[in-house]
């Protein structure tokens, strides 16, 4: 028997449940233990401890009348919902509730491809629709268009959307929340509402033109509880010609400046197109002692470094991307980004792949990059193949953003160190990617497991990490659930100002506070007391 | 060309998945709107799923197709095969895959397969797992032929 959320007692939240099964069907209603557990976040930082959060139940419907349906229900007993597409957004809190107790809106079941436009390269798509559903049926049917996936590629189009997630191809389609163009959202109130070019009922240009008339308020959808999202719009990459992968590498620890600075303008000047990861070679080895020390050490000098890549034999950082097009465009582009970093002494250019388009099904499979190719991929688990690695085990991303300047990666890279290192731990390799076109994100994994002790040092090091590179300018884009308040937090100009805006529209759109309260730290007023 | 041990490894590796392979539940009871009932339910699909990069795995895949079951090799990420071949299948019906893998394959279609009404991945030896759909089980994917009493 489900527990009620905090403060909701047991007879309005059975009541509650009737209502909804009413709504839904008995099928579609998930109440026992086995079925809830299913919802937990397998990454949690709070494994199996009190505060962990835990929803009390789930639904699934089909329909968006019956999600307005649900709303209402919802509104009437107070019931918290907590509305997931795919519910894979592993090491952010998955499918588990921001707010302990909360109803799992579990839209899966609406995941139909509504439209898919091949002239005007376009999609619309619900909630459940996954990387997979869309992928497939694009080769299915022969449509030569490409999506831009998450890597891992398991989730959904509009969640990882919502959450302001990244891929690997074209700047157009690579941020996946820009790359939207048109929602359709169920309001706390249960109102339907269409953005940009939707709310005209006669437009055809709804997945063609964001913004429509008056404000553009799609952005308070994305990262936030303001409303569920039953449909969107996305841009699609029309399939090139040919694609080319290249890789480029350099010796010294200061060449990483001119690295990025050229890269970053050649990005700026559409000559590099897809994401660039700048990753290191050298400091990605195994756990050689030297290493260790240098990267614990917060202040290793140049030269140190510089004598341990030549010891080591091994470039100290890489580059890799790929360009898209008419080959001989992009062989053109290739050798105008070499021109443009000849002068890096000891510098090494590769191509690493090759591709003329499209790739048979054998072909797809040979892909070892496929998410750079609009193909989703499980690949990145290959970490869990480790000799004795728990698969139930999993990770945190910590994910700074930077500007797209070498020193700051350098400067970054022994601030955590440091850090690690002064916990007892040892440092892993901070790396950039350059998923939006002008700042770069540097992911690293900070280990969760299953047992209490160990989590707690997680935490402490991940709010260590937080607060760190915040005070030295490098504020996350995107954090756990766990961690929303703390996140929130490091936006704190102004006495908290934009989170005071937050709370405002909470308060106008949500009075009843039933959407995911807590998500991102935006509390509805009668819940303000159960901020973490 | 398969060596002889890793041919003796798969072969081994599959005789004890094949053994702990729990006997099909062909009936299952489950309940509905009406009342309780016992409900006759079809034999799950089984097909096998084999990656490549793992020791014994062509002897593990050519001892699987000896007996009857259908195939499905990869290497290393079996995204492709998830999208071809078993999502398809589960959302027709019941399904057990066998799997010879790395944990991190046997991790990814489990929590995949959950939506469909799979359980935990059931490890049956080195590098061998099995994961099943229940026919009594409800989740938010499993077909409709399962989820109608």
């Amino acid at each position: 028997m489900p527990s009620p959320p905090p403060g909701m007692s047991d007879r309005n939240f059975q009541a509650a449940l009737r209502e909804l099964e009413a709504v839904v069907g008995r099928e579609w209603l998930f109440t026992s233990d086995e079925d809830v557990l299913l919802y937990r976040d397998g990454y949690s930082p709070l494994w199996g401890e009190p505060e962990e959060r835990v929803a009390s139940a789930a639904v699934a419907p089909s329909s968006v009348e019956q999600v307005q349906a649900i709303v209402k229900v919802a509104n009437q007993y107070g019931l918290p919902l907590y509305p997931i597409s795919t519910g894979r957004n592993l090491t952010y809190g998955g499918s588990a509730p921001a707010y302990s107790g909360s109803v799992v809106l579990d839209l899966k079941r609406m995941n139909r491809i509504l439209d898919v436009s091949e002239r005007d390269k376009t999609c619309l798509v619900e909630p459940g629709v996954s990387y997979f559903d869309l992928y497939r049926h694009l080769r299915t049917s022969n449509i030569r268009l490409w999506i831009d996936t998450a890597d891992p590629g398991w989730g959904g189009l509009m969640g990882n959307a919502l959450d302001r997630g990244g891929g690997y191809t074209d700047v157009e389609f690579r941020d996946h929340f820009d790359a939207h163009c048109g929602m359709e959202i169920v309001l706390p109130n249960g109102e339907l509402v269409r953005t940009g070019m939707g709310a005209s009922p006669q437009a055809k240009t709804w997945q063609l033109f964001k913004y429509g008339l008056g404000p553009w308020v799609d952005g308070i959808f994305s990262q936030s509880n303001f409303g569920i999202v039953t449909k969107m719009g996305f841009w699609l990459m029309e399939e090139p010609e040919a694609a080319l992968q290249v890789s480029i590498t350099v010796p010294k620890r200061r060449d990483v400046v001119p690295l990025v600075d050229v890269l970053h303008s050649l990005m700026c000047a559409h000559t590099i197109p897809s994401q660039v990861t700048v990753a290191s070679p050298l400091m990605n080895g195994s756990g050689d002692t030297e290493l260790v020390r240098l990267r614990g050490s917060g202040g290793a000098s140049d030269d140190d470094w510089d004598r341990f890549a030549a010891a080591q034999g091994r470039p100290f950082w890489s580059a890799s991307f790929a360009y898209y097009g008419p080959r001989r465009v992009l062989d053109a582009q290739w050798e105008h980004t070499k021109d443009r970093l000849a002068g890096i002494a000891g510098i090494a250019f590769r191509e690493t792949a090759s591709y003329t388009f499209p790739l048979t099904d054998v072909e797809v499979e040979a892909v070892p990059d496929k998410a750079r190719f609009g193909i989703p991929s499980l690949n990145l688990f290959g970490s869990r193949n480790a000799p004795g690695a728990q698969p139930s085990e999993g990770h945190l991303d910590f994910s700074p953003m930077i500007a797209p300047h070498g020193e700051d990666l350098i400067a970054l890279s022994d601030v955590t160190g440091k850090i690690y290192a002064d916990m007892g731990l040892t440092p892993p390799f901070v790396g950039g990617l350059m998923f939006h076109p002008r700042t770069m994100i540097c992911f690293h994994a900070v280990p969760t497991y299953r047992n209490a002790a160990d989590n707690q040092r997680t935490r402490r090091l991940f709010e260590t990490l937080v607060r760190s590179c915040t005070d030295l300018g490098w504020p996350i884009y995107r954090i756990h659930a766990h961690f929303h308040a703390l996140g929130m937090q490091m936006f704190g100009w102004n006495g908290g100002a934009l989170h005071r805006l937050h709370e405002t529209l909470k308060d106008a759109i949500d009075p009843n506070g039933i959407v995911s309260p807590g998500r991102y730290d935006i509390w509805p007023r009668r819940l303000r007391g159960s901020r973490a | 060309m398969v060596s002889r041990r890793a041919f003796v490894e798969g072969g081994l590796g599959l005789a004890a998945g094949l053994a702990a392979w729990p006997a099909h539940a062909t009936r299952a009871r489950r309940e509905d709107t009406f009342g309780s009932t016992e409900t006759v339910t079809p034999a799950p699909l089984r097909v096998a799923v084999v990656d490549r990069g793992v020791a014994g795995s062509a002897a593990f895949a050519a001892a699987a197709r000896a007996r009857g079951l259908r195939v499905f090799e990869f290497t290393s990420d079996v995204a492709q095969v998830w999208m071809r071949e078993l999502e398809p299948r589960l959302r027709l019906g019941a399904l057990e895959i066998l799997g010879y893998s790395s944990p991190a394959t046997s991790f990814c279609l489990e929590l995949l397969a959950r939506d469909f009404g799979a359980g935990a991945a059931q490890p049956l030896g080195v590098s061998t797992w099995l994961i099943a759909t229940n026919p009594a089980r409800r989740a938010p994917l499993a077909p409709l032929s399962q989820q109608q009493g």
